[in-house]
């Protein structure tokens, strides 16, 4: 959508100057019986990265979170009068008042970071929309009754397909949804190990936490703390150790102590 | 009454010639036959119960009253376009005495009609595409099919299915919907899609008192119009089902729908919401009109509106597009649409209780210049306007609660010149002057115009 990534640049640009306001509120869905995979994915590493800039705000959970977003995606931040969505936007605003994880970095890690952040919201986030929208186990048994939860009967089942029909478009068009997900798991267990090489052995990516901490740990956790009927997804993961580690550290860094 | 004149100019008594000197309306007759001719799809069984109260008609006097209301309810059917009664001694072998013959000769409408119609509301023009089939089964069935589009990209899609129940003398009918509609609400900062599903059982349980009874389900998307539409607004975004059950009485005295010298017209709409569905309130309201000739052709004109939303649970609640809203052309005047109540950023939240009132003065235009016929269509008016919108506390004592209502009331005042249109809208432009004026209100000083069928 241009126009809500025009706003943004707008937003950011007159917001420069402003303080990040104390009591900024992240909205997202119930995340207990209402979040699915990737959502909950994108909405705990957005936490983790705010954590991270120790930057204060409160969680709203609001079961029409998704359709409060000015970009229809979840989580989304109010920081003062601007709206915020998605973590990459979330960023920029917070670089603008001047708070940075990246400052460290030269142009050739920036580049690098760049492109695995990109390789994760294009591989996990449609290997886990996938696996939560297509695979028919998973779309029956946990999907379907977890969205339509908050919706009175038929609107939940009305909206779980049209949700769904949606979401297929989406991977249809990016050419995963003719994948079988044999190969699904192997397009994740790529991206897996691509980041295990990048980490090696050291404790984040890039000396310090960076956004990519921020979306690598939303990811493994979210895949690690969520019951699916098949558990092949977090066994693909849980083969890489330095990633295990790494995801281990971030928990009891920055949500374990705190609660 | 006018609507029963205008009515009774249509029905042609038809009277031959050479009885006509003989004219005796308390002479007793017996209606021996009803004909109705003309009748090509249309079944017997369905038009039989309407005529056979003719039958029970004592003198001639009667028998041209009951034959009206044959007439008029032969109309309600909307399945003839044109309906012609003959009145006639009866001859031939079988005929009695006094026997009197009553014909209806009827013209049925076509198969499938088509329209396209101009309409106009407070906000907006909008074009409406439609097609008919009336009487589809040979029993009144109805099939209609309507699109609306206005200039505001606002749309409407209706398919609709209604059938009189004739054996009921009540004008009684069945009437069903489903339809699909999108509305902009610029001045609430929300965008409003509804689908729904209803069905509807009229009636009049006396002359000029109409009942509905509409039971219907609304799934609702309602969607922010700008980013900066403000949380409290941006909040109720997203899905909900609304099951509902509506009562509502129009009683409709007025002599006639647009500039009544008298009568009055009281609404009353009961809507408990919260049969199913995921939104639950009720909500009554109330709209009142009463018009007294004064002198010459000077017709005073009082109004008082009054509505009340209240949520009885906290599962099932009530959302914005629920809510009542005061302001405008066709509200009260002086203030933009929807410009009078609680705000925020400019953006109209409206409330959950409200009143309005009006008193009008209409005047023919003046020095007389227009013919008759052409001035009937314009009315100068001076008026006053006022009402109040807003939460109130109503756990106070009630002459606390009353006060509250009162004091800080919105008014309005000015003058303008109303015009007619059809038989049922109207034009007005007024020069505005707000009186009274509260914090957050959009008032208006100067020229408003407004197009609508329903005036405050």
């Amino acid at each position: 959508m241009p126009s809500v990534l025009l706003g943004n640049v707008a937003a950011n640009e007159m917001a420069q100057e402003e303080e990040w306001a104390n009591d900024t509120k992240l909205y997202m869905p119930y995340d207990v019986e209402q979040i699915l995979l990737a959502d909950n994915a994108n909405c705990v590493a957005v936490q983790t990265f705010l954590r991270m800039c120790n930057l204060p705000y409160r969680v709203e959970y609001r079961k029409n979170a998704e359709f409060m977003s000015p970009s229809g995606r979840v989580p989304f931040i109010q920081c003062g009068k601007y709206l915020i969505p998605e973590l990459d936007h979330i960023v920029t605003f917070v670089n603008n008042k001047g708070k940075s994880l990246t400052g460290h970095l030269n142009d050739k890690q920036k580049s690098d970071m760049r492109a695995d952040l990109s390789l994760i919201n294009n591989v996990l986030v449609n290997a886990e929309l996938y696996l939560t929208w297509v695979e028919p186990v998973t779309l029956k048994e946990v999907t379907i009754p977890r969205y339509s939860s908050v919706y009175p009967w038929p609107l939940g089942t009305v909206l779980s397909y049209s949700k769904r029909s949606e979401v297929i478009a989406r991977l249809k068009a990016l050419q995963w949804y003719d994948k079988s997900i044999e190969e699904v798991y192997n397009e994740v267990d790529k991206v897996c190990s691509n980041l295990s090489t990048r980490l090696e052995k050291n404790q984040y990516f890039f000396g310090k936490p960076t956004e990519l901490d921020a979306l690598v740990f939303g990811h493994l956790h979210t895949i690690y703390t969520t019951k699916l009927p098949y558990t092949a997804l977090w066994d693909t993961v849980k083969s890489y150790h330095n990633l295990i580690a790494h995801t281990d550290r971030i928990n009891s860094l920055y949500f374990s102590k705190k609660g | 009454m006018g609507t029963v004149q205008a009515k009774e100019k249509q029905t042609m008594v038809r009277v031959p010639v050479e009885q006509a000197p003989v004219l005796d309306f308390k002479k007793d007759v017996r209606v021996d036959r009803v004909n109705v001719t003309g009748l090509k799809r249309t079944k017997d069984d369905f038009i039989k119960p309407i005529v056979r109260e003719l039958f029970h008609a004592t003198n001639f006097g009667d028998v041209l009253v009951k034959a009206d209301k044959v007439h008029r309810r032969l109309e309600n059917l909307e399945c003839f376009k044109n309906i012609e009664i003959f009145v006639d001694t009866s001859k031939g072998p079988k005929a009695s005495p006094d026997g009197i013959e009553v014909t209806f000769d009827v013209t049925e409408m076509n198969w499938l009609l088509g329209s396209v119609n101009a309409m106009a509301g407070s906000e907006e023009a909008a074009l409406v595409v439609g097609g008919r089939a009336p009487n589809i089964l040979g029993r009144g069935e109805k099939v209609q099919l309507e699109y609306t589009h206005s200039n505001t990209h606002n749309t409407n899609m209706a398919l609709s299915v209604s059938k009189p129940l004739v054996n009921m003398k009540s004008n009684a009918k069945i009437k069903s919907s489903i339809y699909q509609s999108n509305a902009s609400f610029g001045a609430s900062g929300f965008n409003e899609q509804d689908r729904a599903a209803n069905i509807a059982f009229e009636f009049n349980s006396a002359p000029n008192v109409h009942h509905t009874v509409l039971w219907e389900a609304v799934w609702r998307y309602l969607d922010s119009t700008t980013r900066t539409v403000p949380m409290s607004v941006r909040e109720q975004n997203g899905h909900s089902m609304k099951s509902s059950l509506i009562h509502s009485i129009t009683m409709d005295r007025r002599n006639k729908p647009v500039f009544p010298s008298s009568g009055t017209l009281i609404d009353i709409t009961t809507e408990f919401a919260g049969l199913g569905g995921d939104v639950g309130f009720v909500k009554n309201e109330i709209k009142m009109q009463a018009n007294v000739s004064l002198f010459k052709d000077f017709v005073l004109q009082g109004t008082l509106q009054k509505g009340l939303l209240s949520e009885y649970s906290d599962n099932k609640t009530s959302h914005i597009c629920d809510r009542f809203f005061l302001g405008g052309a066709t509200s009260v005047r002086g203030f933009e649409f929807r410009g009078l109540g609680p705000h925020e950023d400019n953006i109209s939240l409206g409330s959950e209780l409200y009143w309005a009132a009006g008193l009008h003065l209409y005047a023919p235009l003046p020095f007389k210049v227009f013919e008759r016929n052409f001035g009937d269509f314009f009315r100068t008016h001076l008026f006053v306007n006022a009402g109040n919108l807003g939460k109130f506390d109503s756990g106070m004592d009630y002459r606390d609660f009353f006060k509250q209502m009162v004091a800080s009331a919105r008014m309005s005042c000015g003058a303008g010149l109303a015009v007619r249109i059809g038989n049922s809208a109207r034009f007005e432009i007024n020069y505005c002057v707000p009186v009274s004026v509260q914090q957050g209100d959009r008032p208006i000083k100067g020229c408003q115009l407004g197009v609508g069928i329903s005036f405050l």
